[in-house]
Order: C-alpha cells, then structure tokens, then sequence
C-alpha cells in the first residue's frame, strides 16, 4: 500500500468502503475490508502531514 | 456631355461610383502613420504614406477602442477599412476599422503559422498529454522569483494546502533569451526528478511580452518533458504556443496553484467521511451476523433437537399407519371386485343352466346346434346333460313360427 499514490489509495478506500456498506460480504472479508480501510485512513493522514517544506528556491547557476 | 451639372452632383456622382465598387469596400492598406491627431472628439484623423503617395484617413471613436498601442508619426501600421468620398470637400479618403501595428502583425503571423506546424506534428495531441497527479508531494514552479505571479502562486497554495512542497526554478519571463532560462528549468526538473508537476507560469502582457512562450524549442522541450507541465501564461484570453502543448492549461497563475493540489480542507472531510462510513457499515455488518446467528440458535432444532428427532419419528409412524391403512382400503375394495366379478362369471357359466334341467346339444363332430338348420334328418346328436350325455337320433324337425 505504500507504493500507491495519494489518488489510488483513496480509490481502494472508497472501494473498502463500498463493499462493507454492501453488507454481503462474510465476517472474515469484512474485516479484512475493515482493517484495510483504517490502514488506508492512517497512511492518508500521514501524507498529508508530512509535506512541510514550503517554498524552496533553486540556483541556477549551481 | 454638354449638360451642366452641379459641384455636389459630381461629388455624390463620384462617392456613389467608389461606394459601389467592391475592391474599395473592403481594403488592408500598408503605410507609415503621419500627421497624426487625436481630436477631442475622441475621432483619429491622419494620414498614411510611402515614399510615393499619401492617403487621408480618419477612424472614428467607436472603432479606436480595439487598437492596442499609441500611434504616433512615423510608425508602421496596417490598417483595414473601407474608401469613402467626403464630398463636402471633394476629397476621397479611408474609412479605417481596424489598426495594428506591422512588427505585431508579423508576430500574429508567425505564431498561427507555428501553431499549425506543431498542430501537424501531433504536439497538441490530446491522446500524448499526461495526467496531472491529484497530490504532488512537490510542485515545480518555472518562473520569475520577483513579481506578483509567483506570490499569487504561493498565496493560493498556503490557502488550500499549507503544508505543501514546492521548488521555483527562477527563470526570464520576458526577452529574447527568456524561453531559453525557461528550457533550462524543464530540464533541470527533467534531471533531478525531484518534483511530479511543473508550473510554467508568467503574468499578463502584449503578444510581444508573451512572445518567449511562443517559441519553438520551448514547444518541443514542454512535449518532450517526462513531468507533467501546466502552463499559466497571461490572462485568461491569452494564448500562447506553450498553453497547446502543455498537458494542462490554467487560465492564470493563480487558477494554476488551485488546479495543482486540491484542498487540504476538502481532503480531510473526505477522509473523515469515508472512516465514519468504514466503522458504522462494519458495525451494521456485525450486528446483522449477529442476528443472523441469535434467529438460527432460536430455531426449534438448535434449541431442543432431541424434541426434533422424536417429531420426525412421530411423523415417520404416522405416515406408516396412513400407509398401512390406505393398503387395506386397497385390499379391502379389489376384494369386493372379486366377489362381485366372481358371482357375474358364476350367472354366465352354462354349467347352472344345465343343472336346471337345460342341455348343451352338439352334433357328432362336437359342433355346438343353436339351429334347426344345422341338423338334417338321420343326424346323430348328443345332448350333454349335467351328470352326462344322450345319444339321439333326428327324427324329423320343424322350424318354429
């Protein structure tokens, strides 16, 4: 899950979500979809704040 | 031609002849601007020339609003417009509609011609553009370190996403080498890989101000970058080369910095939104096995199963005595058949009628006589008798009447 971009995870997060509200799926899935999804919530947030840098101003003529 | 006519016959004479001759209609005439006046009426009267001739113009104040530049003597300008006689004083002169200044006009040409050169070469391809990623973790911004434009970048990012990467590379945005530093920010970017989008940006301006962004080897470097590159170049209704070929143009720099990260805010009610979602549906989920197990243990046989398999066992001898019972009813009735068949094929046999006194009589080749006409005089019959048989002889027969 690490390797996947901001807009993927949040695709497998909305699918995680989709498949829990569809109430169909059996115990064990369901909580593999559970797990997944809080895992998914939590790499999220930690990406968001991460970035922390701002503006970085490049020479040139290095 | 002796006829006599007069000065304003001849003048509207000569205005109707020029009016209704189309060539003069519609003109684009090359000159240099001389005696130039703006009069307070806001009109513009002047004259065009060449080495040779000179041509009055006028161009009223309705029609000057579209001219982008402040005329004076001696310029070179192209103007479109229609020839016209005043006739108050017997002069022609040009209507004008339109003014440009000839150095712009050679721009404009250059740059459709570009335009479609690099249409032709497949550089404005929809299918070649890359896609924006939705959160670059660092943003590349081309453009000048000083100005309103990169401060219009930063404002907007710092509103929507505070917390975000970006790296400016400081280039020209303006003069005859300025695409140059341009490419070489693309690059720079290209090399270090050290962002996912890049920003060319630069703020409004003439075409001649804009002109770098309408250079060729930019074009090429833009299409050639293996990082996306939004291009935010003027105002909304400039155009540039650069705006065709990169993968995404904004309307302005500021429009660029809110396509490029979406907003924090936004973000964060979604993520919010999705994990409310994720626990109550997985809660919902748990309580409907829940009840799906609770109304399963609540059934009869899980409850007392014992009671269960002594019902089957109930309901098994009840289907055994119905069974049995159908049988004999069964029996019961092929039974009566049998006896009412029997008594119907005891009525039938000839063996009681002969008991009653009744004979079979067959002739002597044991063919049953039910006629007179199947015996003759002389024939020996044999009647059969219950307890045996009598031998005769006919004597003679009659046939009943």
């Amino acid at each position: 899950m690490k390797e996947n971009t901001f807009e993927q995870l949040m695709e497998l997060l909305s699918k995680s979500v989709s498949l829990l509200e569809g109430g169909e799926l059996q115990l064990e899935k369901a909580m593999e979809e559970y797990q997944k999804g809080l895992k998914i919530i939590k790499i999220l947030n930690e990406r968001l704040e991460t970035a922390k840098q701002q503006l970085e101003v490049v020479d040139p003529n290095e | 031609m002796n006829q006599k006519i007069t000065v304003t016959q001849l003048n509207t004479t000569i205005s109707q002849l020029i009016s209704n001759h189309e060539p003069l209609a519609h003109v684009l005439v090359e000159g240099e601007l001389s005696n130039f006046k703006r009069h307070s009426s806001g009109h513009l009267y002047f004259s065009l020339k060449d080495e040779r001739s000179l041509v009055r113009c006028v161009m009223f104040r309705g029609q000057t609003g579209r001219v982008n530049f402040n005329p004076i003597d001696g310029n070179k300008v192209i103007i479109k417009g229609h020839v016209g006689v005043y006739e108050k004083n017997g002069s022609y002169q040009l209507y004008v509609s339109e003014m440009t200044l000839h150095g712009a006009g050679d721009l404009y040409l250059k740059f459709e011609q570009l335009k479609k050169r690099l249409a032709l070469e497949g550089l404005f391809e929809i299918e070649r553009k890359r896609k924006i990623p939705y959160l670059p973790s660092t943003i590349g911004i081309i453009t000048s370190p000083t100005g309103a434009v990169i401060k219009d970048i930063t404002n907007v990012l710092d509103r929507r996403f505070p917390n975000y990467n970006a790296i400016l590379y400081p280039s020209k945005v303006q003069g005859v080498d300025a695409h140059k530093t341009i490419i070489s920010g693309i690059k720079y970017f290209n090399n270090f890989r050290n962002v996912d989008v890049i920003i060319i940006a630069r703020g409004g301006g003439s075409i001649e101000d804009l002109w770098p962004f309408n250079e060729e080897n930019l074009a090429y470097e833009i299409a050639s970058s293996s990082i996306p590159i939004i291009s935010a170049i003027g105002h909304e209704t400039d155009f540039t080369i650069a705006d065709f070929v990169a993968d995404l143009r904004a309307p302005t720099p500021s429009a660029a910095a809110e396509l490029v990260l979406p907003n924090l805010d936004d973000i964060k009610i979604y993520i919010k939104e999705k994990k409310i979602r994720l626990i109550t549906s997985m809660k919902n989920l748990l309580v409907k096995k829940k009840q799906l197990l609770a109304y399963y243990a609540d059934r009869p046989v899980m409850k007392r199963p014992d009671e269960y398999v002594n019902k089957l066992h109930q309901r098994i001898d009840q289907l055994d005595d119905k069974l049995k019972f159908h049988m004999k009813t069964k029996i019961n009735s092929i039974e009566k058949d049998f006896v009412v068949l029997l008594g119907k094929m005891q009525s039938l046999s000839p063996l009681d009628t002969i008991k009653r006194g009744y004979a079979v009589i067959e002739t002597e080749e044991k063919k049953l006589i039910t006629s007179v006409k199947d015996v003759s005089k002389d024939d020996i019959i044999i009647a059969k008798m219950s307890d045996g048989i009598i031998i005769s002889k006919v004597l003679d027969k009659e046939k009943a009447k």
